[in-house]
């Protein structure tokens, strides 16, 4: 029965030993789709290449049908997966804060570690900033306590929070997905720079 | 328009197969809500209020006397003490066996402890995994020692009091305990001797305590 972790298949060592494979093979793939370079990902929010929308979308849709259909027949326990807290109003600010710094520097938290990885001297001073901003977010907590713990929801799921049965969201999240496909196909043929400009500026 | 699905590229066929995949999500069980357990609640917080779930001590001694077999006797206490004593045909179970319980759903089951509030942990438990007749010794097995093994009654108590006692003292005799008159008066056991056992529940002492038991279990 999946989570092999919390049904005590193995103990935290192993489960260490796990997360190096599986977090090399992450980054891996993250490479391979050419994440590890901030020209492409920053390209995302001017439409011209949407690839990491594509990308993680189709990592969202294939883990999301994976564990769906592993819990319907029996392999997995949906309830033992670990769900973050929600604090919704905090997390907005976070994400719009996020966002920002991923326009500006051209990378997210892990995809900078796959840019320093390959050698790339921006994402070295990015992966600086991070800690800086760990820092800073550690040493001004005090004063922000209160609204980073406020509107707390609980460990929420759509299903649960719209009370709909959670196959519907499956077919739901695979309709958004397909549609957000299609978009970016089609944003990318306005907006997008010739592929084979792409692959000669890389 | 016609799809031909050998001029597809990969794209467009893992895409469809998504669409497959999530559409047959439709049609299949919620595996979260499979996983929750849901509760009749209003069905469940009526028997604590009316108490129907509860059975006294004199009730299942009178089951036991009479054979009755069509009920699960379930001790919740400790081995060490089951061993040392349990009430004639109990099994010894811990909470956590109590879940992985093989037994009929609709099969009557009695648990009791020490006193009220471990055995109505287990009952809400057993009555969350939908067993339908479960049912709890009301006041444990502290109830059971207190008016079926020794019963105690004093000596200036009233002819109805009395008239039950008799009954509770052949009970006791019957599970090996020992009647006990608190003040020495002789001529009450012969009154009781006398009197002619009644049926009908009594307004006596010990069924008070039992009641206010009942309360602090719920």
């Amino acid at each position: 029965m999946m989570p092999y972790f919390k049904f005590d298949y193995f103990g935290s060592d192993t489960g260490l030993f796990f997360a190096f494979i599986i977090g090399i093979g992450f980054g891996w793939f993250l490479e391979r789709a050419g994440f590890g370079t901030a020209k492409k990902l920053a390209a995302q929010f001017y439409f011209k290449d949407l690839t990491v929308f594509k990308v993680m979308f189709t990592a969202i849709v294939t883990a999301m049908l994976g564990i769906y259909f592993l819990s319907v027949f029996g392999f997995m326990d949906i309830s033992e997966l670990s769900v973050t807290t929600t604090y919704i109003v905090p997390q907005i600010v976070g994400g719009l804060m996020l966002g920002v710094g991923f326009v500006i520097g051209g990378y997210c938290p892990g995809t900078s570690v796959v840019a320093c990885s390959t050698g790339k001297i921006d994402a070295v001073f990015f992966l600086i900033g991070v800690f800086l901003g760990i820092f800073i977010f550690a040493e001004l907590y005090p004063l922000i306590e209160n609204f980073s713990n406020s509107t707390n929801m609980g460990k929420v799921t759509m299903p649960a929070f719209f009370n709909i049965p959670y196959g519907i969201i499956v077919f739901l999240v695979v309709l958004m997905a397909l549609g957000g496909f299609a978009g970016a196909e089609w944003a990318e043929k306005k907006f997008g720079y010739k592929k084979v400009e792409v692959i000669n500026e890389d | 328009m016609k799809i031909n699905f050998k001029n597809m590229t990969i794209n467009q066929k893992l895409a469809l197969f998504t669409l497959v995949l999530g559409f047959l999500a439709l049609f299949f069980r919620d595996p979260l809500k499979a996983k929750i357990i849901t509760v009749n609640s209003s069905e469940i917080a009526l028997k604590v209020q009316d108490k129907s779930s509860n059975i006294s001590v004199e009730e299942l001694a009178d089951w036991l006397i009479r054979k009755k077999a069509d009920f699960k006797l379930i001790d919740l206490r400790s081995e060490a003490k089951f061993n040392e004593y349990n009430i004639p045909s109990s099994i010894n179970m811990s909470s956590t066996e109590l879940l992985s319980l093989k037994s009929s759903k609709n099969g009557k089951i009695l648990i009791y402890s020490d006193d009220n509030l471990q055995a109505a942990e287990a009952w809400y438990l057993l009555k969350s995994k939908q067993y339908k007749a479960v049912y709890l010794l009301s006041g444990g097995i502290n109830a059971w020692k207190d008016k079926i093994l020794f019963p105690s009654i004093s000596s200036n108590a009233s002819a109805d009091v009395k008239a039950q006692f008799a009954k509770l003292s052949e009970m006791s005799k019957f599970f090996g305990g020992s009647p006990r008159i608190l003040s020495g008066d002789n001529s009450a056991s012969a009154e009781v001797k006398m009197a002619t056992p009644k049926i009908a529940p009594p307004p006596s002492a010990p069924a008070g305590k039992g009641g206010k038991a009942k309360r602090d279990g719920c």
